[in-house]
């Protein structure tokens, strides 16, 4: 073989070093043609990283050290190739002195070795960078993919994957549109097409067909020309997010008692009917009549009832394109578009018989609404002046017919005192009795006999608000009990006061339990500063307490309730009231007993 | 220095072992290092004890190979013996096992035994398992350690080629898949190698190896690209081409590096006697035994010094090489000791591989014989 030849095959075989995976791997095909092809008796190789080591090795030299000692001497035996910007070295030895046609090959072969270095140094900043890229975008929740213009998947991230319970490797090569939808074609309004087609960003939100909500964002990426090489789809599922849009903005129009709109967006519909073409539009103003009594006497939860029980009432005699709005506490208001005054009248007329068949199913808690109407033909009128009509007409009615109203939420609130205070009808019957022979007796004026036997009545509604465990405790109770128990003046007194119907008679429940040398409470206030109609009360609920059986002890006479009653005279009692009620108890004692 | 050889072909073992060294301790005294050589047939460790007990204290370094050489002659059933005394040498040996797995590793534990006898230069044999894989990479971490001071001779060891169980020996004892070796001081050895191939056409790749096997030849499957060289061959045929058209990498000075072709796989790759780095030139190489013959002659020449002042020659030639030559084989040793003006005590091997440093640093060759004398 010549010469020529020889250095052929040396170059061939430079030229072709494999692309080892690591620089381990490198130093070991770098031993085997190095000694093979020059002979070779020592090397090193030396990777520098960002001016640090990143990888160095030395062959058949004792250390490190015996190579730097080497390398520092001039050595006609070796080639050092110091790779450019210090990015490492390589370092040769032979047996025999290094000559003109060793270096030549010398310098090819380490520069080829320079070349792969080089190549690793970017591959590892490629794997670096791709793996803080996956890192990135594994970490997020939003599907990543990355597709061409053919819509084959070219990259997609851990969340894309994991939701077709795959890894993101196999979806590499597969179509969008096969895997997300097992079609054949791109879908419908593709976004990915579209920001193909126009280059531009693409966002929108779609349903899945398994009833997902999704945020789908196309990006188009173009290449160093400008061209358009795909797209990377960016797909976030918004179900929840969007169920919880829709549940706030159901919130922000809806009242969340009755379901009903509520006055902001009652207030909106308004502004439009005002300028639009619904005419002619009828107002149906409604309120619900003692509200705040049985809130403060039944508790809330009665309260909010009657309030979804009115609504029910109000919604079932109204139109589907009717708007019904819970304005206030106790108010409705319901808009009827293109409705005229005849047929408005009707749908109030329906509403009435409805409240009225409802009571007579409900006596224990009949619903009192009261209900006003108005008509705008045309927008000459606004809808606000409308309104205000309507609400004059619904308070004329509320007016007209509070007598009967008062009547039946007091008979409503006994009932429930009754059931709490085992106080029978009868026994209010007989202490009202008592109370008015006293009073008619005594001469007090109308008033303060109406308000005496509304006292009579109602002097123990505070006791709707003691616990029944303090009210019905089978034994003495301790202190603080005691001092629950009276606090019924005072919760009575805030509830009657509260009421129009109670709040002439709320002073009196709160002085009940006064006693003349001024031990009562809750005030302690003594004598004539007790109104007379407690005092006239405190004697009257003595006495029928001592002359009717209760549950822990029987029934006395009356000789015994008068001598009871003497006991107390110019201490718990009025004394000039006491004498007044025994001469009365001689003269009429046969009236009130009759309603034992 | 003195050396002496000794060889029985007696059927028993003990005995073979023990007229073999007997012989050898004669001629040299009571020696420092001993050669036992021996062949299938044998009970290995009767003759490994027997020997042990005439050599004494001698550090003792062989393996069981598929042909002892003995002047001129190749015994396939005997026992060799070669013993060196004298107050100059110095020997260090060793024996590490399972040399297949992690190679490089191994070798480098080998150097580090050798080091450890404090001899900082001399003459390193080598007998490694020649059925093992990456003798190569042995070879490369022992060189690491070790470095260039030193001279490297040796061959890939085995009964024969069909038995796949070998032995290595130190007077340590015998192992399989191993790797045994002496590190000996006070004997100049010379060294020379060459085999008689020659390129024959024109250069490939080895696109795809892996360890003994090559798969694709300039990204052909290589029993493919072997085969169109030769205008295409029948499977049933390779193993006549093979042992004449070995492949050859470049080596330094236009030399080459013969790799041997064993068989053909399924998937067309072929299996070779020794590993074949990938991404290497090859070129499939022809010899005549004319040329075989006069390569061995031109080695022993540059491997004798003087035949009056060497002492001692040790030959490793392929077993390739005698299989390949049949009865022209003799000639190849007739042409080896002519040059020893017939002397100089020659004791050889028929080996699986052979191994030199004669570029350099310790190579693994096919196909070739090596001679070192000293």
């Amino acid at each position: 073989m010549s010469f020529d030849i020889s250095e052929l095959l040396t170059l061939y075989d430079i030229f072709s070093f494999s692309y080892p995976q690591d620089e381990e791997d490198l130093m070991q095909e770098i031993i085997e043609k190095s000694t093979r092809l020059f002979g070779v008796r020592r090397l090193a190789f030396m990777v520098w990283e960002r001016g640090k080591r990143d990888f160095f090795d030395v062959w058949g030299f004792k250390n490190e050290q015996d190579f730097w000692d080497c390398i520092n001497q001039d050595n006609r035996h070796s080639f050092l190739y110091p790779f450019v910007n210090d990015k490492g070295l390589i370092y040769f030895e032979q047996k025999k002195p290094v000559s003109q046609r060793d270096r030549r090959l010398f310098t090819i072969f380490a520069r080829r070795i320079e070349d792969i270095v080089e190549r690793r140094l970017i591959e590892k900043k490629v794997i670096k960078s791709e793996r803080e890229k996956a890192i990135i975008l594994d970490s997020i929740m939003e599907h990543v993919i990355f597709q061409d213009t053919d819509y084959k998947i070219l990259w997609a991230n851990r969340a894309a994957a994991e939701f077709l319970d795959t890894d993101p490797g196999s979806l590499v090569g597969r179509k969008c549109y096969e895997v997300w939808r097992k079609k054949k074609k791109p879908c419908t309004d593709c976004l990915v097409e579209k920001a193909l087609k126009s280059g531009q960003v693409k966002e929108n939100s779609i349903n899945s067909p398994d009833g997902r909500t999704w945020f789908i964002r196309g990006y188009p990426v173009r290449n160093e020309r400008g061209e358009i090489e795909g797209v990377v789809e960016t797909s976030m599922d918004i179900t929840i997010r969007v169920r919880y849009e829709e549940r706030l903005k159901y919130l922000s129009l809806h009242d969340q008692l009755t379901g009903l709109y509520n006055r902001a967006y009652f207030e909106d519909t308004i502004e439009k009917l005002d300028s639009g073409r619904e005419y002619p539009i009828t107002i149906i103003s409604a309120d619900l009549d003692g509200l705040k009594l049985i809130n403060d006497t039944m508790g809330h939860l009665q309260g909010d009832e009657l309030l979804k029980r009115c609504s029910h009432i109000l919604r079932k005699n109204l139109r589907k394109e009717d708007v019904l709005a819970r304005v206030g506490g106790d108010e409705f208001i319901a808009i009827l578009p293109r409705t005229g005054e005849k047929t408005g009248d009707l749908i109030v007329k329906r509403i009435s018989k409805s409240i009225d068949e409802y009571n007579s199913k409900h006596s224990e808690l009949p619903l009192m609404i009261s209900l006003g109407r108005a008509t705008s033909t045309d927008n000459k009128q606004s809808l606000l002046e409308v309104i205000k009509k309507a609400d004059n007409l619904m308070y004329r009615e509320k007016f007209m017919r509070s007598g009967s109203v008062r009547s039946q939420l007091v008979n409503t609130l006994m009932a429930t005192m009754a059931k709490r205070d085992y106080i029978s009808k009868n026994q209010v019957e007989r202490i009202k009795c008592l109370c008015q022979k006293m009073g008619e007796k005594l001469g007090l004026s109308s008033q303060q006999l109406t308000n005496l036997a509304m006292l009579a009545q109602v002097h123990n509604l505070g006791k709707v608000g003691i616990p029944d465990s303090i009210l019905w405790k089978n034994g003495p109770l301790t202190e603080d009990e005691w001092g629950i128990i009276k606090q019924h003046p005072e919760i009575g007194y805030r509830i009657a006061s509260s009421s129009p119907d109670l709040a002439p008679v709320a002073p009196l429940i709160l002085r009940h339990h006064e006693r003349w040398d001024g031990t009562g409470y809750p005030l302690g206030i003594k004598g004539t500063e007790i109104p007379v109609e407690c005092r006239i009360l405190s004697l009257a609920v003595t006495y029928d307490a001592i002359t009717n059986e209760r549950p822990y002890r029987k029934a006395k006479n009356q000789e015994a309730a008068v001598a009871e009653i003497k006991k107390g005279k110019g201490t718990q009692f009025d004394p000039q009231l006491v004498d007044v009620f025994i001469l009365i108890l001689e003269e009429e004692k046969v009236n009130c007993f009759k309603l034992r | 220095m003195f050396v002496g050889i000794g060889f029985s072909q007696e059927m028993d073992s003990a005995l073979a072992g023990r007229n073999s060294a007997e012989q050898a301790v004669r001629q040299s005294g009571e020696p420092v290092v001993s050669f036992l050589f021996t062949t299938n047939g044998y009970d290995q460790e009767k003759i490994f004890q027997e020997v042990k007990k005439v050599i004494g204290s001698s550090r003792l370094i062989g393996a069981c190979v598929p042909g002892i050489i003995f002047g001129t002659e190749v015994i396939t059933r005997g026992v060799g013996v070669c013993t060196i005394a004298g107050p100059e040498i110095q020997a260090a040996t060793c024996i590490h096992g399972n040399i297949a797995n992690n190679s490089y590793k191994k070798g480098e534990d080998v150097g580090k035994s050798l080091l450890r006898s404090g001899i900082e230069k001399g003459t390193v044999f080598i007998f490694p398992d020649g059925f093992a894989a990456n003798i190569s990479m042995l070879l490369r971490g022992m060189y690491n350690v070790l470095g260039p001071k030193y001279n490297y001779i040796g061959g890939g060891t085995g009964d024969n080629i069909n038995s796949y169980r070998t032995h290595q020996f130190t007077e340590q004892g015998i192992g399989s898949d191993s790797v045994a070796a002496a590190l000996i001081k006070g004997i100049n050895f010379k060294t020379a190698l060459g085999h008689g191939w020659e390129p024959a056409g024109e250069p490939m790749m080895v696109t795809r190896a892996d360890g003994k096997k090559v798969y694709e030849l300039d990204g052909l499957p290589a029993f493919e690209r072997y085969s169109s060289y030769f205008g295409g061959i029948d499977r049933d045929k390779f193993t006549y081409f093979s042992m004449k058209h070995p492949l050859g990498i470049p080596c330094i000075d236009g030399s080459f590096l013969i790799r041997d072709p064993l068989k053909v796989e399924d998937d067309n790759g072929i299996i070779f006697v020794t590993e074949v780095p990938q991404n290497t030139v090859a070129t499939i190489m022809k010899g005549e035994f004319k040329s075989l013959i006069e390569a061995a002659g031109t080695v022993s020449k540059k491997a004798v010094i003087s035949p009056h002042t060497d002492k001692v020659v040790f030959l490793f030639d392929c077993i390739s090489r005698f299989l390949l030559m049949g009865e022209n084989f003799k000639k190849e040793l007739v042409e080896i000791y002519k040059n020893m003006g017939n002397v100089i005590p020659l004791i050889g091997v028929l080996t699986f591989g052979e191994i030199s440093s004669i570029s350099g640093t310790p190579f693994f060759y096919n196909k070739t014989l090596i001679i070192a004398g000293g």
